[in-house]
Parts: structure tokens; sequence; C-alpha cells
């Protein structure tokens, strides 16, 4: 008995049914070993491909094609505007600096509103590129931004529906962040005067940090801070947990989208890059529940 | 023999078939696996490029609620509500001189007409919270927002409260015990904003710029000087 017709082609040829032409049945042989590889590797391509391609069309292909410019599904959609009109070079001129005015008349109204109250709040003017920490309308803190990216969402929406975002100051509903918020250190009181001598500690220099964070505010905005400057190898480890933290929302946003029949609201994102000591400050300042002037 | 051989031949080519397609299932869903969970966990970069085929927002809306022939009045009336919305906003504006702490940084601004005067390290509270044997509890933070110069006093003597005597492990006097007034380790100078903060001296310089107080602003002899000298009472303090 031959225990060897793998590895011996021409045995195996020897053994093999001819069909009517003479050829090989499929069933063995070059070329079915050639067509066993070729399904082989059809369905290996089908496994691996299958699920991948499925979430993308269902997730992001499907949900873009779908995408109403809008920043947030709480906005009421504003009509389209007829076709008919046309405008000129030199009324699109004065429409631009129309709606530069209308965003900042909001972005001040929002400032007047914070004003009023106690809590530390936060200012962002991109246009001016500046975010600043506020107290009772005075700017306690004017921090640079050294680079920004915004979401593509905000050049597709139009002003008659970003204008109606913007008109309330936003609210932070959560946050992530490489750093606590407060660096609280706990301490037991000593029992007597001796024990109070040994535990003695002299103050040490803030632990060195990386500070990246991201703000979640209400109405789909997402601030972004990140520092500056390439992370010190001390604080590689925070970061990582920041970006695990960062890939489980991205998550959540994935299986909103799965989940709901219709285009659930995307984040309206802004990335900003900013000084450490800026981004420290920013972070450490505002109140968990704090608030936003936006200017566009 | 030859059938048998047959047999044989087959029941091995079908069992290496279904080895290697289980070999091809496994990998291929380990393969997609990791190819599902690189897009979920990049899902909000790859919507945003997505998105590059849309067209871009249009101006014909704004025009059609403005209305084009009333464009021109329009402009001047928000110009005259941005206007007044500054007067409003002004207002808020320190009048004199206030000074700006900073209790991440441990550093401070002192302010005149919106500009900046003088500048220097302070130290701020440690945001320790100390436990004490009978369930008390301390937490040693400044305080944040905007207050006001309550009162100024040269050569304060300091009232040591409960927590000065429970973080050194002592016996908590009565209120008004000898053994709770210190003199002369507040500086030269106090500042009062209130509910017991502080803006002082200090005998530890070399701590400025860190976060060791019990919640008062702490500065050195000369910052505090010109900060005593440039404050009023009713002088504003803005802490961040």
């Amino acid at each position: 008995m031959n225990t060897n017709q793998f590895s011996n082609p021409e045995q195996t040829r020897a053994n093999k049914p001819l069909n009517q032409t003479g050829q090989e049945t499929s069933s063995g042989g070059a070329s079915g070993m050639f067509s066993q590889l070729r399904n082989m590797k059809l369905l290996l391509a089908v496994v691996v491909f299958a699920l991948p391609i499925a979430l993308i069309v269902f997730s992001i292909i499907i949900p873009v094609v779908r995408y109403k410019p809008m920043p947030w599904s709480g906005i009421k959609q504003t009509e389209t505007a007829s076709a008919s009109i046309s405008l000129s070079s030199e009324q699109k001129a004065i429409l631009k600096k129309v709606i530069e005015l209308e965003n900042e008349k909001a972005y001040r109204n929002n400032r007047l509103e914070l004003a009023n109250h106690d809590s530390i709040y936060l200012v962002l003017d991109l246009a001016d590129r500046v975010v600043n920490l506020e107290i009772k309308g005075v700017t306690v803190r004017s921090n640079k931004i050294v680079d920004m990216v915004v979401s593509n969402r905000f050049g597709l929406i139009s002003h008659e529906s970003l204008l109606p975002w913007i008109t309330e100051p936003f609210t932070l509903e959560h946050a992530i962040s490489t750093i606590p918020k407060s660096p609280i250190v706990i301490k037991q009181a000593p029992k007597d005067t001796i024990e109070a001598a040994k535990t003695a500690t002299t103050p040490e220099p803030p632990k060195v940090t990386a500070v990246y964070f991201t703000f979640y505010f209400d109405r789909n905005l997402v601030l972004e801070f990140e520092q500056k400057d390439a992370p010190n190898e001390e604080a590689l480890d925070e970061i990582k947990a920041y970006r695990a933290q960062k890939k489980k929302e991205n998550s959540k946003s994935l299986l909103r989208t799965l989940k709901s029949a219709s285009e659930p609201d995307q984040p309206m994102t802004i990335k900003l890059i900013v000084n450490e000591a800026d981004a420290k400050a920013i972070y450490r300042a505002v109140p968990t529940k704090t608030r936003l002037a936006l200017k566009l | 023999m030859k059938e048998m051989d047959d047999m044989n031949y087959s029941s091995k080519q079908g069992e290496s078939r279904l080895k290697a397609m289980l070999m091809v299932v496994v990998g291929g869903g380990i393969i997609s696996l990791l190819l599902c969970w690189a897009i979920t966990a990049n899902f909000n970069r790859l919507h945003e490029t997505a998105l590059w085929f849309k067209s871009k927002a249009e101006l014909k809306a704004t025009a059609q609620r403005i209305g084009l022939e009333k464009i021109g009045n329009y402009q001047q009336a928000v110009e005259k509500e941005l206007q007044t919305l500054d007067k409003k906003l002004d207002a808020f504006q320190p009048v004199g001189t206030y000074i700006i702490i900073n209790t991440a940084g441990n550093d401070f601004i002192l302010m005149q007409e919106g500009k900046a005067i003088r500048e220097g390290m302070c130290s701020t509270g440690s945001y320790t919270v100390l436990k004490g044997n009978d369930k008390q509890q301390w937490t040693f933070k400044t305080p944040r927002g905007m207050f006001k110069i309550l009162n100024k006093i040269k050569d304060p003597v300091w009232k040591k409260p409960d927590w000065a005597f429970v973080e050194e492990g002592m016996k908590v006097p009565s209120a008004n015990h000898p053994s709770r007034y210190e003199y002369g380790v507040l500086g030269d100078y106090a500042m009062a904003l209130g509910q017991g903060y502080l803006i002082h001296g200090t005998l530890y310089k070399r701590y400025l710029g860190m976060p060791v107080t019990h919640g008062c602003v702490r500065m050195g002899d000369e910052d505090l000087e010109a900060v005593f000298k440039a404050l009023k009472i009713g002088s504003k303090v803005y802490i961040y």
C-alpha cells in the first residue's frame, strides 16, 4: 500500500480518474490541489475581510452617506435655501462679515452670561487661537494655542446650523486625563510628637507629568488638549492609560452608530496643542462641570 | 487493495482539507478580529476622514434668512449690539490694582488697569488630606474663585487652628490657650481673604513655587511687601 501518495504526484496522477477530455477531475492532482488552494484562499479572504468590511460599511460608509450636516441632533433643522439665490462675490464678502459678527455676538453673550456666575470658566477663541480662563468676566490666564486640529464637520455645517449650537455656553459632562484633578495626598495624623518627628518629610517638587486630557461637553462638543512638548518617559504609563480610555470612547461611538437606526451624533472635535504649564493650569483650575464660551 | 488505497487517500485528503480549513477559519478569524479592533479604536478618525467628499457649507441659507436687501441695516444693528455687549463686559473689569494667583503653577501676577506690574512665585495648598484620630479630617487646599482683601495686618500673629496641633501629634488646647499664638511665622504682613485664608510671608522660602501650604498663599518678603502696599482693602484677588 502506498502510504506516501501526497508526496508522489506521479503516483497520484496515475491513480486519478480522468474526465471525457482526458483531463484530471478536480478531486486531486496538480489542478485539484490548485483549485483547493484557491478555495482556501477564498475562504481565508472571506473570513478575514467579511466582518471588517461589514463594520466599515455599516458604521462608517452608510452613516457618512446619510450624514446631515448638523452639529447636534437637538438643533432644529433650518429650512434649506432655495437654489434660485445666486450671490455675487461682493455679497458673499458681506455675508461672511455678517456671519463673523453673529458669531462674535453669540460669543460675547455667552461670556456675559458666564461672568454673572462665580465659577471659573473657559473661553475658547478659535479665530485668535487663544484659550482663556476667566473668573467673573476677568481673564486670569490667557493660553496661546500652539496648534489645533478642527473637525471636518465644522466646514460642512452651515452657519444657520452652527449659530444655534453656539448661542449658549457649553457645559462639561465628563473628562479623561493623564493627570489627577487634585493631586491629593492622604496623611494620617501622628499619635504623638515622637511619631510626628519620625514621619516628618520635606516637600518635594511635583512629579513629572505629561498633560493630555479630553473634555466632553454637552451638545456634542469634544475638546482635546495635548501638551506641545514630547512627554517625559516617566509619564508614558499615564499616556497609555489615557489612550486606552480614548479608544473605549471610540468604541462607544461605534456601538452607538451600529445600534441606532438613524445616524447618531458624531463628536464635534477640536484638538488644541498648548504648553504643558497652560494645559495643567486649565485642567486643574476648571470645575468638574465647567462651562465654555466658544468663538468660531 | 487499490480501492483501499484510494479510500485511504481520500479520507486523508479530506482530513487534511478539514485541518487546513480549520486553520484558515481560526487564523483568518483572529486577523479579522484584529482588523475590527483597529477600526473600532480609530472609529472617530475614520468617520472624520470619510467626510471629505461631502460638499462644503454654503452662504445661501444665511442670505435667505437675513434678506439680501436688508443686509446692510442688519450688519449695522449687530455692530451696535456688539458695542453694548462690550460695555457690559467691561463693567466686570476690576478698577485699580488686583492680584491673580495660579495654584497649579504656584505663581502670581499683580495687575493694575489690566497690565501686569509684578510677577513672582508663591506657595499654595498642598492638597494633603489630614486624617485625625477622632474621625476629623482637613483638606489643605487653596480655594479658587474671586475674593476680596478683607483686612490688612502688619506684623501678624498666627493663631494656630486645631489641625496645626493634630498634625504635630499634640493635644488640641482650648480656644484661646497661649500655645495657639505664634509670633513671626507669617512674615511682616498678612492680608485676609476670609474663612481663615491669608496671603502672608513665610520662613520656608526655599519652598516658594511648590504646593506646600495648608490653604493660605505664602510669598517671599519683597513680593509680600509690594503686594501689601499695592492692594487695598476691597481689592480683588482671583485664584485659579
